[in-house]
């Protein structure tokens, strides 16, 4: 029989939130001899019973397809989103629990995922390291604020969340996308060596493909096992061979004894003392009871993800913070950014039919950021990288392919139709004050929970991107000698790349920026927010590896700090 | 290698056992649930003879098994019943009835009693007409708001013929019989 939940307690540190972010607090801060209570808004996940990545098509009821009636009627937001499948749609928030508020005009999609582990267990699993490219941008163009450190602050921090979590890539030298501490790489296939050889031939060390830089393991990594090529990972993974918080930062957060997990705790706000200018806990409340619940602590880390962190800084209200937490700056809530993608180009492959490829390889290419780097673009600052790959279409191409009778099916059977290849960018958002969230004056969650309000568009700069990531895909597959060579742009809406960040950003001044150069609130010294909302700008790179980073350096600055007694 | 050769293949992992085993409970269950509906609950009996009807031509029996043996009329009428939005379900029957109608008018009858050499040559022109390109999503949501025709409606129509047809366990696990668990990646390899 388990031990009854705690409603209340001390600890050395609170956590909010399992994910990413909340998982590496929780490991790093245990480690270093700190009693840490991890509050997860919802419930356990138990890989031997949730994970569900070896069941075949056939074995769902809608085998796929989803039931989407009950999608639309209770996850309208989320099923926008290809993760929540028919497999996994339980690992997405019911909408109408979690409701939030945008304009009609300005449709924000925000995809959360609330049980322990949060979106660790169905994320992208891309991970790339920011050059000063990135950390140097804003002050080199003006834009928004200057990041509080540099690539030489945060490289060594990279190095250790990367031997710990495993990452299979391909050095390549190149400048504006570091090279990290690399497990062997996973094979390109025959129409990405194709694509590859071009590039190389037409554009040498400008346009560079390589394989995707995961954190998938391609051999045994601290007693995890290597990925056995099944592909859907963010239906779980009993192996535990790609990284997420419940295989590798929980269990080792829990190896130190120091650790108490909370499920079904949905913190409301963070408690704050005058008298000491101090965090000096939170009240949550008990998601299936309804129950308040207030623990104390000497530091509280936010690492529920960049809109929820803000939502509960946003309502942890005082007569010394009356517009939220450590918002004596006003940039609490704005600057929200997310990568704009869903744009570029695919086409046919001519050859190489004879061909295939074996297993199901979860990763794809990748394209190092070219666009401004060495040369300057008139209609654009900043750039993309292009994430894609090559395949062939088996039987799914009958669904589109003219045909039909003996020979058809016969076809659909026996061949695996041309190599295709696509390329979309991922490209950078600039922070812009105009992209906030504030709390909303009457909605709530089915917890009491002001619910957000969120404003975010696009810019012109982001659309320049989205226009030339067309552009220069179609040159790249079109160097490669391809067919039938189509760009598209999907105009997806903010939020849908689920790489929302920069609420509370890091500055160097605390009138212009909510946290420091350690993730540590200018205001109240023992709050550190090291999820996406502490970004100063987006880079163009997928974020969860630099959040792992500046968690584990933050981290380690707080229990210094603790230890002086400085906070 | 099969699931459990792997699993036996790598030390330490007996205790994970349990979990592939839950997954297989759900896979039967569902299986049970499946064979139990045989009885269909959206589709009339002329548009389930329509759906049977293109469905056979479009993947007909031959040495190995034809869209009728393996239910693929059952799985859409299931789809239609639970999971598809009505608005979908309604452009699908209204598909299947401009089929119908174009069929009447071509060959004297509705599609399933029309002769067989009407049949083919009605579902060649449709065929035909099918777009060179997948939409975009813009794209699409404009089609959504035009009335169906019987182009757009065999063009659903195929769509959820092929994947019913290819998700179905007789020809996902027995014809196509890709591996669960390959262990391995093999990027460029001669067939």
């Amino acid at each position: 029989m388990s031990a009854p939940e705690p409603t209340s307690g001390k600890y050395d540190a609170i956590v909010v939130g399992s994910g990413i972010s909340g998982g590496w607090a929780a490991k790093e801060l245990t480690e270093k001899g700190l009693r840490t209570l991890l509050l997860e808004a919802g419930p356990p996940v138990v890989p031997e019973r949730d994970y569900v990545e070896h069941l075949q098509d056939y074995s769902l009821p809608y085998r796929g397809y989803g039931n989407r009636r009950k999608l639309q009627a209770e996850q309208p937001i989320q099923s926008q989103t290809g993760g929540c499948d028919e497999w996994v749609s339980k690992w997405f928030v019911n909408d109408r629990e979690n409701p939030y508020h945008n304009d009609a005009d300005k449709p924000f999609l925000w995809i959360r995922g609330r049980h322990v582990g949060g979106r660790s267990l169905m994320w992208g699993r891309q991970v790339y390291r920011w050059s000063d490219l990135d950390f140097e941008a804003n002050a080199r163009e003006g834009i928004g604020v200057d990041w509080p450190i540099r690539y030489a602050d945060i490289a060594p921090w990279y190095s250790h969340v990367e031997k710990f979590i495993g990452v299979s890539g391909q050095a390549e030298g190149l400048a504006q996308l570091p090279d990290g501490e690399f497990l062997p790489p996973m094979q390109l296939n025959c129409a990405e060596l194709h694509v590859r050889d071009s590039m190389r031939e037409r554009w040498g060390r400008e346009r560079v493909l390589t394989i995707g830089r995961a954190a998938i393991l391609t051999q045994p990594h601290l007693g995890r096992e290597a990925c056995h090529y099944c592909g859907p990972c963010w239906h779980g993974c009993i192996t535990r061979s790609y990284f997420n918080s419940i295989g590798s930062t929980l269990p080792a957060a829990a190896a130190t004894g120091r650790l108490t997990l909370r499920p079904n705790s949905v913190v409301a706000e963070v408690l704050y003392d005058p008298h000491t200018n101090r965090a000096s806990g939170v009240r949550a409340v008990d998601a299936d009871t309804l129950e308040t619940l207030e623990f104390s602590a000497r530091v509280v880390f936010l690492c529920a993800s960049a809109l929820e962190s803000a939502r509960i800084l946003l309502n942890s209200r005082s007569a010394r913070f009356p517009n939220g937490l450590g918002n004596s700056s006003g940039e609490l809530g704005r600057n929200i950014m997310d990568h704009p993608f869903g744009a570029g180009a695919e086409a046919t492959i001519p050859g190489m039919e004879d061909h295939h490829t074996f297993g199901n390889r979860p990763n794809g290419i990748y394209v190092a950021r070219f666009r401004n780097v060495t040369d300057k673009q008139a209609k654009f600052v900043r750039g993309y990288g292009f994430q894609g790959g090559g395949s062939r279409a088996h039987w799914e191409r009958g669904a589109r392919d003219k045909g039909f009778g003996a020979g058809f099916k016969n076809s659909l059977l026996r061949d695996l139709g041309p190599w295709q290849m696509w390329l979309g960018g991922w490209a950078e958002c600039l922070p812009r004050a105009d992209n906030y969230c504030t709390l909303h004056p009457t909605l709530k969650d089915k917890w009491g929970v002001p619910a957000l309000h969120i404003q975010c568009t696009f810019g012109p700069n982001e659309r320049e991107l989205l226009k030339d990531m067309q552009v220069t895909a179609a040159e790249i597959l079109e160097a490669a000698g391809a067919r039938d060579i189509r760009t598209f742009n999907e105009e997806l809406e903010p939020g849908l790349c689920i790489h929302e960040m920069g609420t509370a950003r890091m500055g160097r001044d605390p009138k212009t920026s909510v946290l420091n150069a350690w993730n540590q609130a200018h205001d109240v010294p023992n709050v550190f927010v090291t999820d996406g909302a502490c970004m100063t700008s987006s880079g163009n790179q997928n974020p969860s590896i630099t959040y792992m980073a500046l968690t584990a350096r933050a981290c380690d600055y707080a229990a210094e700090q603790l230890k002086h007694g400085e906070i | 290698m099969d699931r459990r050769e792997f699993l036996e293949s790598i030390a330490g992992l007996s205790a994970l056992l349990p979990g592939l085993s839950l997954q297989q409970a759900f896979a039967e269950d569902v299986h049970a649930r499946a064979q139990a509906a045989t009885t269909l609950r959206t589709l009339d009996a002329a548009q389930n003879a329509a759906v049977s009807c293109i469905a056979e031509i479009l993947l007909p029996q031959t040495e190995t098994v034809g869209a009728s043996q393996v239910g693929v009329n059952r799985f859409i009428d299931l789809l239609l019943t639970e999971s598809m939005l009505e608005r979908d379900r309604d452009r699908f029957l209204a598909g299947l009835a401009a089929i119908d109608a174009r069929s009447r008018s071509l060959c004297g009858a509705p599609v399933a009693s029309a002769r067989e050499r009407d049949q083919q040559a009605l579902i060649r022109s449709l065929d035909e007409a099918l777009p060179a390109r997948a939409p975009t999503r813009a794209e699409q949501a404009a089609l959504d708001r035009q009335p169906m025709t019987a182009e757009s409606g065999y063009q659903l129509l195929k769509r959820l013929v092929v994947f019913a047809y290819f998700t179905s366990e007789p020809v996902a696990r027995d014809l196509i019989n890709a591996p669960i668990i390959p262990g391995r990646y093999d990027g460029c390899v001669s067939a």
